[in-house]
């Protein structure tokens, strides 16, 4: 979505166009769903968290909050949210029957097997790297965003964003090499 | 590096992961009833001023941008010698002088020539008689005329080498003030430029003599303003102070101008 369309149905949905916010939604609860899920790991937690931070969109909105980067401010209080349940929660494991619901059905069996299991492995080396470098590493490579855009969410500058993803991606080699030999 | 693309190409395949459909409909339907809560369902109003302020402003920059290249513009065509736009306008000439191909710029010429003779005109009636640097001035721009007549003489007339016909008689600004002024001078301009433009070199060069013969008929010991019948023209009359006496000069200027008319005829 481009950034004045979305600037857009934010007026829009301030002005109380429920289509536009029906929109928005729609274009960014998949994406705040999987961000949350791989940092908590927890499945029914992570469409929780994520219904939350919609919700907490439209307390803001309907307070009168500016939005001036819509997209930022989903990940920052996404983010906020995070953070609140480690405080409260334990980390889950997971297991592979609650992954069979969240691959796309259109997928040849054999091919959802062998995907579930680099999901498996991925989702195990990402537990194990510091957050930091977890966060990094799922907004660059997973949600595609661009360093710029990422250091406005952490308040991190660009070039070191760039460092931490560089020894990111070396943590998590590390970790699934070993997990290989294992 | 080779391992980093592995681990890239692994990681988006994590973009498969998806939320469960049941509950994003049950999650999509909550979130629209709590919004309906928090905002009175409107109807969508065309959000004109939404849709248009980028638009406003945008006309509003490009407007004054050409208002203000008209006011530009026109302030550096009507500037006279002394303003700050004369430079430019100037250099535009003579940027338009170079860049013209060589059969327009005889026409050019004649028509800078009348620029310089519409300036001087204008000056005389602009500028206060207080402003002691208005004489010279005046001096100078009608130099610059007299240079345009010559140039545009050395241009239609080929292979000739005419000699300058000297000073003109501006040190006598009453004399200046009769002769810039008079009409026919402008209209003998336009009458070279129509001759030059129809290829009538010998009709231009009669002209172009005939604006020669107007500086030189008026006798430089003249003091008083006795305008001859020739000169008769009521100009907006405002007393110029003298310069300095005339030096004698319609001399040399008949010579010269025979001198002239002789390599006309010999050609």
């Amino acid at each position: 979505m481009l950034k004045i369309q979305e600037k857009i149905l934010l007026y829009q949905a301030k002005r109380g166009n429920q289509a536009a916010f029906a929109r928005l939604c729609s274009e960014y609860r998949e994406k705040i769903f999987r961000f949350i899920y791989f940092k908590i790991s927890n499945l029914e937690k992570a469409q929780d968290l994520t219904h939350d931070v919609f919700l907490k969109i439209l307390d803001y909105l309907a307070n009168g909050g500016e939005i001036k980067d819509f997209r930022c401010f989903l990940y920052q209080t996404a983010r906020n949210l995070i953070t609140d349940f480690y405080r409260l929660k334990d980390k889950q494991d997971l297991s592979l029957d609650e992954l069979n619901q969240e691959i796309q059905s259109d997928i040849d069996l054999n091919k959802k097997i062998d995907i579930k299991l680099d999901l498996i492995k991925i989702e195990e080396a990402l537990k194990k790297i510091p957050d930091r470098y977890r966060e990094v590493i799922i907004l660059r490579f997973i949600e595609e965003m661009s360093f710029k855009e990422i250091a406005k969410i952490t308040n991190e500058k660009p070039d070191n964003l760039r460092q931490i993803a560089h020894r990111g991606l070396k943590l998590l080699r590390q970790q699934l090499q070993a997990m290989s030999q294992l | 590096m080779k391992w980093e693309k592995e681990i890239i190409k692994l990681l988006k395949k994590s973009r498969l992961i998806k939320a469960d459909p049941k509950w994003l409909e049950r999650s999509q339907a909550h979130l629209l009833a709590y919004f309906k809560e928090k905002f009175l369902t409107k109807k969508m109003e065309p959000a004109f001023y939404f849709y248009l302020k980028p638009v406003l402003i945008s006309l509003t920059v490009l407007f004054l941008i050409i208002f203000s290249t008209i006011n530009v513009s026109a302030r550096i065509k009507n500037s006279l010698p002394g303003d700050n736009f004369y430079l430019l306008k100037r250099t535009y000439e003579k940027i338009i002088f170079k860049l013209a191909p060589k059969e327009n710029k005889p026409i050019l010429r004649t028509e800078i020539a009348e620029k310089r003779l519409e300036e001087t005109k204008k000056l005389i009636n602009k500028v206060g008689l207080k402003d002691s640097k208005v004489p010279l001035i005046i001096k100078k721009t009608a130099e610059e005329f007299k240079k345009e007549i010559v140039s545009l003489k050395k241009e239609i007339a080929s292979d000739k080498i005419i000699d300058e016909i000297g000073d003109l008689p501006i040190l006598d600004d009453k004399k200046i003030v009769q002769i810039i002024v008079e009409k026919d001078l402008e209209k003998l301009l336009k009458e070279t430029k129509e001759a030059i433009k129809e290829k009538n070199i010998v009709m231009a060069l009669e002209k172009i003599n005939e604006v020669e013969e107007i500086f030189s008929e008026k006798p430089v010991e003249e003091v008083k303003p006795k305008p001859t019948e020739t000169f008769q023209e009521e100009t907006k009359s405002e007393k110029i102070k003298p310069l300095e006496k005339p030096t004698d000069f319609k001399t040399d200027l008949l010579k010269e101008e025979n001198s002239f008319k002789t390599d006309l005829i010999k050609e």
